[in-house]
């Protein structure tokens, strides 16, 4: 029982060395300081702009936001860091190929009161640190739903009446571990790798968890190009990247500030405390023409997601909702013509649409093939100058129609698989002057170690020749990826494996050797959810198996 | 007087009295021009490319490093050097002119990214040299290298089926930092008939602030100061003016751009560039300045090469998916937004270790982007008229009218 006991525990060492865990939507020190810049950002703003006469209680409150919450005796940023970090659930990625209004959707009234319900269980308040981990109801409906969901649930609590047990710091520190969690979901929501990954939740995941990585990874370091309700475009990348490009990470901090505006504007506003003037500056920009109290109902009354994105006319309900983006293939671009003497302009985006007439009809197969549907987008997203099903309109924009443009962009949307990790390898060995056809099974592990990609691997060959032996092989490999165009076609790269072969019966079995030389094809990825790839090898084998030389040439199939 | 200066100075006067001797014996086709109209030179081309390394791949060879890799430069010029120019299929494809850029990498980056390279106009020259060398003893019988606009119509005005026929090849420089931080050598240069200068390149070299161009260096990870043109470059380019040299203001960044566009007079060519209402890089031009160079009577060229032409994350992808179909939607673009084809060209850029759109990777098969621009203006009422000035007459007009105004 001991030794089982031992070689479990061995295993799971070893598992958790070898198999990869996914990558992140960005590190932790990226997750802390993006949610710390933002509400120290806000905070500042909201203290310079206290309108005369205030009681004190607002400034002493803005101050205090600076430092909460104080129950984790984490920062704001520390708590969003905690959970981000570590949580590679399907509830933190976008559902791929939906827009965020479509995932917005996925949120009902219905689910955001069952949790409500159970919160308002206890007689204190809730707390983010007890329940946030515990909330289920939206864990298949993606990062957008989930991060309406804590969201919602920091408005309400910000919004709680105050008696002799609650007081307003009561309320505000819960309400904005609250938000700490939603700013978590926030940050997955603007994460390349976690825009464009369908979620591994699939049965042969964990067989193909290398390929997975690698398409997230590709995409976190290649990045994405994206497109917001707003009409912005930009490139998004993943983790250790955030720093790195200053537009996305602008995009990201912008989007995380009105998310903490949203929540600090419902603080003051439930609290009858004066609005700072940065507030309703923000109001206006966003394009809010109600009182701040009147938006402020709308956020925190039963509600949902359709409601909250409100698809008639712009801005969305909730502004932050605008901010959220989407994989992009294809969009209108519109540069407004000005008279002025500079000619400066901002361009706007709309994104190509599935249906016909709402896009280029000459677009390439690549860009129409990750199209949204109309129903997909709020209606602000359609551009004016296309109609449904007028294809020949679509073309006169493209070709005719001055300030606009018809624009692709090229982002890594389809897998892509690597050889690093587990694979199997089946195969047949055809020895020159020898009558028989073998054939060659096994498994192996690729390893990454800098540059380097040596795999090591262990197969099972059937008897070679009349005078040998079933075989055992033993090979250390490793792949040159530099094409090859000289003799079949163009291969994707060289390949040399040297190992030792044993004979597995006979009163010799001496051990031998083997050296293999030839070229890899990587065949397409299979795609869809299971990640996984194929890799074709011809090599011309020299072995010695038993003292005597066997040349043969060989063709295999590694899955991996 | 040093070796190298003495050396530099005996190179430019042999190259100065083969460009005189050359000249007379060119003088036989004048007799040409008298009888065509102006008119005649920009019609029924094949093409102009405003922009190609001709001679980069050989230039590369015979660096010191390559020759210590046996099969070195081959295999770089093979596998890496996608896009080819062969002089002598570009002749039999009918073209009419190419503006050589040259572009020494050994001098850019040897001392990278800011620095001016004091060394760099001797190797200038060198190339120069080189390229008037191997048109001489090895092209003579499909290229010749034109050195004032009247050459360049003389030139011109030999078309087929006369055998005295050739490609005219005009010298053009990638990057001002090939004067290393002086303006002394442009003068030497606008007589060894150098038409066209780009201001900035790669890096800043001390001249003006450039966009990144390098494709596997995504835009994020080149920070460059973008600080617009530099004392130097300001000098650079008011003593471009003055020899008559063309400014080039490809690779520049916007806020230099401005500048040019602020302290110059005449005509600007960009010569391989993109539109950044179709290719967001810092590379590409805004709407407003392929505007601003259309009303000064310029000429934008559209760079063959899809990565800049559109949007993709990696190099890969644009060789995978770019096609000649990114270039006619950039022409197509610039011509809605100037409402006229005269300001454009095409700056393919070949053979400079670009990769080309995956249906047109030889210059002498660029038949295939005549019949793509044919397909895109279809209907329009002058439409061959526009195709054949995309091609070649706006290029040849631009250096036929221009070059050499002082």
């Amino acid at each position: 029982m001991f030794r089982v006991a031992q070689a479990l525990r061995l295993g799971l060492v070893v598992a958790s060395v070898l198999l990869p865990k996914p990558s992140q939507a960005f590190t932790g020190e990226e997750h802390r300081l993006a949610a710390d810049s933002a509400l120290a950002g806000v905070t500042r703003e909201c203290a310079k702009s206290i309108p005369p006469n205030s009681p004190q209680q607002l400034s002493h409150l803005i101050t205090l936001l600076e430092s909460l919450p104080k129950d984790t005796s984490q920062t704001f940023g520390e708590l969003t860091a905690s959970l981000a970090r570590v949580d590679f659930g399907e509830h933190r990625f976008h559902i791929f190929r939906e827009t965020p209004l479509e995932q917005a959707l996925r949120l009902k009234s219905e689910d955001i009161e069952r949790v409500w319900r159970v919160l308002n269980e206890g007689r204190e308040l809730p707390s983010a640190s007890v329940f946030a981990s515990e909330i289920t109801v939206c864990r298949e409906k993606g990062v957008v739903a989930n991060y309406l969901l804590y969201h919602l649930m920091a408005l309400r609590i910000a919004s709680l009446p105050l008696d002799n047990q609650i007081s307003i710091t009561n309320v505000a520190e819960a309400a904005l571990s609250w938000e700490a969690y939603a700013q978590g979901y926030l940050h997955d929501a603007l994460s390349a790798g976690h825009m464009v990954m369908p979620w591994r939740g699939n049965l042969l995941a964990p067989l193909q968890t290398t390929n997975y990585k690698a398409w997230s990874q590709v995409v976190s370091a290649e990045g994405v190009f994206v497109l917001n309700s707003r009409g912005e475009v930009w490139q998004a990348f993943g983790e250790h990247l955030l720093h790195w490009y200053s537009p996305h990470y602008e995009h990201v901090l912008a989007c995380s500030q009105v998310s903490i505006r949203e929540l600090v504007l419902t603080l003051f506003v439930a609290h009858e405390l004066p609005i700072p003037g940065a507030l309703t500056d923000w109001m206006r920009r966003e394009g809010i023409l109600e009182t701040p109290r009147a938006r402020v109902a709308r956020w925190i009354e039963p509600t949902d997601g359709e409601t909250l994105f409100n698809t008639s006319t712009p801005p969305a309900v909730l502004p932050s909702l605008m901010y959220i983006p989407m994989p992009i293939s294809a969009t209108w671009s519109h540069a407004p013509i000005l008279e002025d003497s500079l000619r400066k302009s901002e361009r706007r985006f709309y994104p190509q649409l599935r249906e016909r007439g709402l896009h280029d009809p000459s677009i390439s197969e690549a860009s129409s093939e990750f199209l949204y549907s109309r129903t997909g987008v709020p209606i602000w997203l359609i551009p004016p100058v296309v109609e449904e099903n007028d294809v020949v309109r679509a073309d006169s924009v493209v070709r005719f129609v001055s300030g606009w443009a018809a624009v692709e962009y090229y982002s890594p949307l389809s897998p892509v698989t690597s050889a690093i990790g587990v694979h199997l390898r089946g195969g047949v060995v055809l020895p020159l002057h020898h009558e028989a056809v073998a054939s060659r099974v096994g498994a192996g592990y690729t390893f990454r170690y800098k540059i380097f990609q040596p795999t090591l691997d262990l197969s099972y060959m059937n008897q070679l020749s009349s005078k040998s032996r079933d075989l055992f092989i033993l090979t250390a490999g490793h792949d040159i990826p530099i094409p090859v165009s000289y003799f079949i076609g163009k291969s994707d790269g060289l390949w040399i494996e040297v190992g030792g072969l044993n004979a597995l019966h006979g009163e010799h079995r001496r051990m031998g050797g083997v050296l293999s030389v030839g070229l890899y094809w990587n065949l397409d990825a299979l795609g869809g959810p299971g990640f996984s790839g194929t890799r074709l090898r011809l090599q011309y084998s020299n072995m010695q198996p038993e003292g005597y030389v066997v040349h043969a040439f060989g063709l295999s199939v590694s899955w991996y | 007087m040093n070796q190298s200066r003495r050396s530099f100075l005996t190179q430019v006067g042999g190259t100065l009295a083969f460009s005189l001797v050359y000249r007379g014996l060119s003088a036989e086709t004048l007799h040409l021009l008298d009888d065509a109209s102006s008119d005649d030179l920009f019609r029924n081309r094949t093409f102009s490319d405003l922009h190609a390394h001709v001679r980069l791949n050989e230039w590369i060879a015979k660096a010191g490093l390559m020759q210590s890799m046996p099969g070195g430069a081959e295999f770089i010029s093979k596998q890496m050097n996608k896009t080819k120019v062969d002089l002598k299929k570009c002749h039999e494809a009918g073209l009419d002119l190419i503006c050589v850029a040259h572009f020494n990498p050994f001098d850019e980056f040897v001392s990278m990214p800011s620095d001016p390279n004091p060394d760099a106009p001797r190797q200038t020259v060198r190339m120069l040299d080189e390229l008037e060398e191997y048109v001489k003893n090895e092209a003579s019988a499909f290229a010749c290298v034109v050195k004032s606009r009247g050459e360049l119509q003389e030139r011109l005005a030999i078309r087929s089926p006369d055998t005295r026929r050739r490609v005219a090849l005009i010298h053009c420089l990638e990057g001002a930092h090939a004067l290393g931080f002086d303006i002394a050598p442009l003068r030497i240069l606008a007589d060894r008939g150098v038409a066209m200068i780009g201001v900035t390149h790669f890096f800043t070299k001390g001249l003006a602030s450039s966009g990144n161009s390098i494709p596997f260096f995504p835009d994020a990870g080149a920070p460059q100061a973008n600080i617009g043109l530099m004392e130097r470059g300001i000098e650079v380019v008011k003593e471009m003016q003055k020899l008559g040299i063309l400014i080039d203001i490809a690779h520049a960044t916007a806020p230099t751009v401005e500048d040019i566009l602020s302290i110059s007079t005449g005509p600007l060519v960009a010569s391989h560039v993109s539109a950044q209402a179709l290719g967001d890089h810092p590379y590409s031009l805004t709407d407003e300045h392929i505007q601003r160079i259309n009303e000064r009577g310029g000429i934008v060229g559209v760079i063959l090469m899809p990565y800049w032409l559109s949007n993709y994350t990696s190099a890969a992808k644009a060789d995978e998916h770019g096609s000649l179909r990114e270039v006619t939607r950039t022409v197509r673009y610039i011509y809605k937004l100037c409402g006229t084809h005269k300001c454009i060209g095409i700056g393919s850029d070949f053979a400079g270790y670009v990769t080309g759109p995956n249906d047109l990777r030889e210059l002498d098969k660029i038949v295939s982007l005549t019949k793509a621009l044919r397909q895109e203006f279809r209907g329009e009422k002058n439409s061959e008229e526009i195709v054949s000035d995309i091609m070649a007459g706006n290029v040849i007009r631009l250096f036929t009218e221009h070059w050499g105004n002082a």
